[in-house]
């Protein structure tokens, strides 16, 4: 079996974006201005505070303040009335990259739908036809019905409410997002993110096809868009030092090292070299042997025997890569090993096995999983 | 100097001798749109009857057959001089001698890739780029003039000293005219105001007063100079 090699990549999921509505002034829309103009306070009204807002008028690149709309909106049409129902204008204006979605609510055909089905912002485009309709039957645009108002705010505001990022044989080993948790199924290894505050991730995996990495992203109106990830450059960052054992807890660590059973400086009794708290004393949780370790110490802690000592350090990956085909993956208060089955390509639990305590990762580097 | 693109962003053709730039095209429907992006009287329903002379081709993706859809006819002099008039004080529908001696040279002159180049950058449009390169592949031209369907397109308003008419040589599934550019008259419609699916025009911009003649040079296609 070919060795499975850390890898790096980079997904950024698009946040919620700007809200764009372009309103139909045109003859062809006169006997409906009052309808689209109700409809369109009402849209603004309903989405969260959130949400950036932009509003235009069909045939016209000048945007418009959305807040006054209420009290300038006859001035406005007035201004706008002669213009024909042309989407160009507004399109030309638009960022193509930026995650803005559109709703053009009007009356009758705009008459240069069909050049932008191309453009990157089509996808996020609907029409709201409180008249005529505004482009033909079968119509590659989509369309929402004006008496459905939820669906117009649902369209404009859609946040995601998952992120699930996996591949075969995927494992990840690091990243940088902290709303994101590594989940163990019968799939496999997925990292999900239930609320994606920061819209990036950088992440180190494992994986027997590193190029079927993908993100896919589910909103809540339920609509579901894979996102391929990119390839980055390594970044790994470097664990943090959080001091040093005492000569006491340094005699201790190497006799545990040793695999010999140790004098609890607690309860003076002999305990097992993989013990790291004396239960025998006050407390259900016990009490850490390493009495000097941060009150937050959790997962993978690495010693590191240096000419000034024991240092003790944060280990950098959530996920600890043991050997080629071995990773450690804590899950509550216990770390449980995992490898790799190349025929499934996928990652199994290992039942056989348990995570060691002191495991050696490097000449003069042992970690323990708190 | 001037700038070879008018300010929809749709090139034009320099005749030096003649002291004027020429639209390449027709003037499409597209270029028109600007026009009609700003008040002016021209309105849906005006065009809403301009469409039903001559349905409206999308430049993104459109049938080699149905091309003459992708520009703007069924328009009176009037209305098309409207047009010219938002381009600017210098432009104005061509005179019947200038168009047959624009005719003259673009068929002298050759069409070579690097007159993609020129119309694929800046300040030439995306999309008039995207029409320009499709139609290029759809008509694989050997000259300038298969280029600016002079030959192939539409009838075009010209000016002359009877006032106005048209010329040109459609394709004969979209009008049977048959005509010679260059030696016939221009056709001048019984009703000159109505909606003719097969009348469409180009422009000139005057730039230079025109030296005097000389012994018929090609046209040239200039480089593209922003905000000129």
């Amino acid at each position: 079996m070919t060795p499975l090699a850390p890898r790096y990549a980079a997904l950024e999921v698009a946040g919620a974006g700007e809200a764009v509505l372009v309103l139909d002034a045109s003859h062809s829309a006169r006997p409906h201005h009052r309808r689209i103009l109700e409809l369109t306070q009402h849209i603004l009204g309903q989405l969260p505070g959130s949400v950036g807002r932009q509003l235009y008028f069909l045939g016209n690149q000048q945007a418009y303040d959305p807040a006054q709309l209420c009290t300038r909106s006859s001035q406005w049409i007035g201004e706008n009335l002669g213009r024909a129902s042309l989407l160009g204008p507004v399109m030309r204006r638009l960022d193509p990259s930026a995650p803005t979605k559109i709703v053009v609510l009007g009356a009758g055909r705009i008459f240069d739908l069909d050049d932008w089905v191309e453009h990157p912002l089509f996808a996020r485009l609907a029409l709201v036809a409180c008249g005529e309709p505004l482009q033909p039957a079968g119509g590659s645009a989509r369309e929402i019905a004006c008496t459905d108002q939820g669906n117009v705010v649902g369209f404009l505001y859609d946040p995601i409410v998952r992120v699930s990022v996996t591949s075969p044989g995927f494992m990840p080993l690091w990243w940088d997002n902290a709303g994101y948790v590594c989940e163990m199924g019968d799939g496999g290894a997925r990292l999900t993110a239930a609320d994606v505050k920061e819209q990036r991730l950088l992440l180190r995996f494992l994986a027997s096809r590193p190029e079927q990495l993908r993100a896919s992203v589910l909103t809540a109106s339920g609509s579901q868009v894979e996102l391929a990830l990119q390839a980055a450059a390594p970044r790994r960052p470097q664990s943090r030092v959080l001091g040093h054992l005492s000569d006491d807890e340094a005699r201790l660590f190497h006799q545990a090292c040793e695999r010999r059973p140790y004098e609890c400086p607690h309860c003076h009794d002999r305990h097992d070299w993989q013990e790291l708290y004396c239960t025998r004393g006050r407390g259900i949780f016990g009490k850490p042997i390493y009495e000097d370790l941060p009150d937050d110490s959790a997962g993978f802690v690495i010693f590191r025997e240096t000419p000034a000592g024991v240092e003790v350090g944060t280990c950098c990956e959530q996920v600890l890569l043991l050997d080629a085909a071995t990773v450690a993956v804590g899950r509550g208060g216990e770390a449980l090993l995992y490898r790799f089955d190349p025929r499934r390509e996928m990652w199994q639990p290992d039942e056989r096995a348990r995570f060691q305590q002191y495991t050696r990762i490097e000449e003069h580097a042992y970690v323990v999983f708190l | 100097m001037s700038s070879s693109c008018d300010r929809a962003g749709f090139p034009l053709v320099h005749v030096p001798d003649r002291g004027v730039f020429i639209h390449l095209l027709p003037v499409t429907k597209l270029q028109f749109e600007c026009f009609l992006a700003e008040p002016k009287g021209f309105d849906d329903p005006w065009y809403e009857e301009v469409l039903a002379a001559n349905p409206r081709a999308s430049v993104r993706g459109w049938d080699d057959e149905a091309r003459e859809q992708l520009f703007l006819t069924g328009v009176t002099p009037e209305e098309a001089s409207a047009f010219a008039r938002w381009l600017g004080p210098e432009w104005s529908l061509p005179s019947l001698d200038l168009w047959r001696h624009v005719y003259r040279a673009l068929a002298r002159t050759a069409f070579r890739p690097g007159h993609l180049d020129v119309w694929s950058r800046p300040p030439t449009d995306g999309l008039a780029s995207r029409l320009i390169r499709q139609l290029v592949s759809d008509v694989a031209p050997a000259t300038l003039l298969d280029v600016s369907l002079m030959s192939g397109g539409v009838m075009e308003w010209v000016r002359d000293e009877e006032g106005f008419g048209a010329i040109g040589v459609p394709r004969p599934h979209f009008a049977q005219i048959l005509s010679d550019p260059l030696r016939s008259p221009p056709l001048r419609p019984i009703h000159p105001d109505a909606r003719l699916p097969y009348l469409g025009f180009r422009l000139v911009r005057t730039v230079t007063p025109a030296p005097p003649a000389r012994k018929m040079p090609g046209a040239t296609v200039v480089r593209p100079r922003p905000g000129g």
